[in-house]
């Protein structure tokens, strides 16, 4: 497959298996096995991985296109998807020599799935902070981590886990490890029952694993967020929001001519959701665009970089629930209704998460001190 | 932008910005207990040094040189020792003479 043909195999599918799935994946809140293994035959686990590597070769915007796609499918099939990617952009980024560089190639070439488990009890989701830490015996090496939210992490083949680098370390000196999850007890703490992006299976879980030095990745977490995970996810997050937002302006528009001049003049809310669907698309391709740069080493992630990409996951994160709920009114009791073509309900309770996926009053916070210095072009 | 090699030229004047970068940051309690006396080399980020700690080095490099760090240089990379941030001061406040 050629990376320019992805996004149009992404629609197929989410108009097929992933819709076909995704009430039930979405009531019973188990993971979309079918959408996954679907995803996986047609090599798109692999699509962030370059070609020479075994991948598809898919560049950002490219990504970006086919998280949208899928998310008009399937909301938690294309988060997985999205989060996954993220995973194999930082194993990909992290200069792996040896055994690493092997078990990499191997993630890429087998399409294993791979989840991250970045969050931690007493520290939540700030993913630059760990309390547990890579305890180092002789060869072997082992971490103890309770991690707050780990999406599909009991059914990912691999996990990466965030520590630090040795228990003397300070909070802030981490290391990444790529832990085979043949490797880990995996104890679910609690249930998995939330509004939305039920797909995602994404309980609190406790990781315990013993491994070889060479599963801990050599560059340092600090540098692999800044330039690789917080970016990346921060796009495709977006892509798979603007597709849920774009899918429920397509059906209150459906809606609308179903009910034909019967309904009176069309609601100004489907203005309201095209103009704010633009401006995101607009935000987003220029996101994705600068964020290749940044992952190909053309540029550099600065600060404006930085607060240019977690305005886009502000902004696109509050905006998309409002065309969601724009989208809600114009379809009134068939929007509000779990089923027929036109209901809105399940858009818009997963649409819900993006505001708490990273908590935006954390990212407003950390914006105001970094608008301190950041230089606009 | 072409990178003074600031070392060779100003001896002197480089242990002076390198010890008012380091007292800056004791003043500012970035690593209290470490920055007072860690290698001019040692990693700030491998010491514990967090995002939003390196934000107020930035405000107060600034303030205190009377620079403006252009957006290029505001990476994780030029903050990363007490001598990266004294070659980014040298260099920044060298292009300002006439």
């Amino acid at each position: 497959m050629r990376p320019q043909d992805a996004t149009g195999i992404c629609a197929e599918l989410a108009r097929g298996v992933l819709a076909r799935h995704a009430a039930e994946v979405d009531r019973d809140a188990r993971f979309p096995k079918e959408a996954v293994d679907a995803l996986r035959a047609h090599g798109l686990l692999a699509a962030a991985a370059p070609a020479e590597r075994g991948g598809l070769g898919a560049d950002v915007p490219t990504l970006a296109r086919m998280a949208t796609a899928l998310a008009r499918g399937c909301g938690a099939t294309a988060m997985i998807w999205a989060m996954h990617q993220v995973q194999i952009a930082c194993l990909l980024a992290a200069n792996a020599g040896g055994e690493l560089a092997e078990a990499v190639t191997r993630v890429v070439h087998d399409q294993l799935l791979v989840a991250s488990a970045t969050s931690e009890a007493g520290i939540g989701g700030a993913l630059r902070t760990s309390a547990c830490a890579v305890e180092r015996e002789g060869a072997a090496a082992r971490l103890d981590k309770r991690a707050t939210t780990v999406s599909y992490g009991v059914e990912a083949d691999a996990l990466l886990v965030s520590a630090r680098r040795g228990p003397g370390s300070p909070p802030a000196d981490q290391v990444a490890v790529l832990v085979d999850t043949a490797d880990a007890h995996l104890e679910v703490l609690g249930g998995w029952n939330p509004l939305g992006m039920r797909g995602t299976c994404s309980p609190a879980l406790r990781i315990r694993a013993g491994f070889e030095h060479w599963r801990i990745l050599p560059a340092p977490f600090g540098d692999l967020v800044a330039r690789v995970m917080t970016p990346l996810s921060h796009v495709l997050w977006s892509g798979v929001w603007y597709g849920l937002a774009a899918e429920a302006a397509d059906r209150a528009v459906s809606h609308t001519r179903a009910r034909g001049d019967a309904g009176g003049p069309p609601s100004g809310s489907l203005a309201e959701m095209r103009w704010r669907l633009a401006g995101l698309e607009a935000q987003l391709g220029a996101a994705a665009a600068e964020t290749q740069d940044v992952l190909t080493g053309a540029a550099e992630p600065t600060v404006a970089f930085t607060l240019r990409v977690n305005s886009l996951k502000l902004a696109v994160s509050q905006n998309a629930v409002d065309v969601g709920l724009a989208a809600m009114r114009v379809c009134g009791m068939a929007g509000y209704s779990e089923e027929g073509s036109h209901s809105v309900a399940r858009l818009l309770r997963d649409l819900l998460s993006a505001p708490l996926m990273i908590n935006n009053e954390r990212l407003v916070a950390i914006g105001s001190q970094l608008a301190l210095v950041a230089r606009e072009r | 932008m072409t990178t003074v090699p600031a070392r060779a030229v100003h001896g002197n004047e480089r242990i002076s910005v390198e010890r008012r970068v380091r007292d800056l940051l004791v003043r500012k309690a970035v690593l209290p207990g470490v920055v007072e006396s860690v290698d001019a080399d040692a990693d700030l980020w491998e010491l514990g040094m967090e995002s939003l700690a390196m934000v107020g080095v930035m405000v107060a490099v600034e303030d205190e040189f009377g620079i403006e760090f252009p957006d290029e240089r505001l990476t994780r990379e030029t903050f990363r020792s007490l001598s990266m941030i004294t070659d980014a001061v040298m260099s920044l406040t060298e292009e300002d003479r006439p």
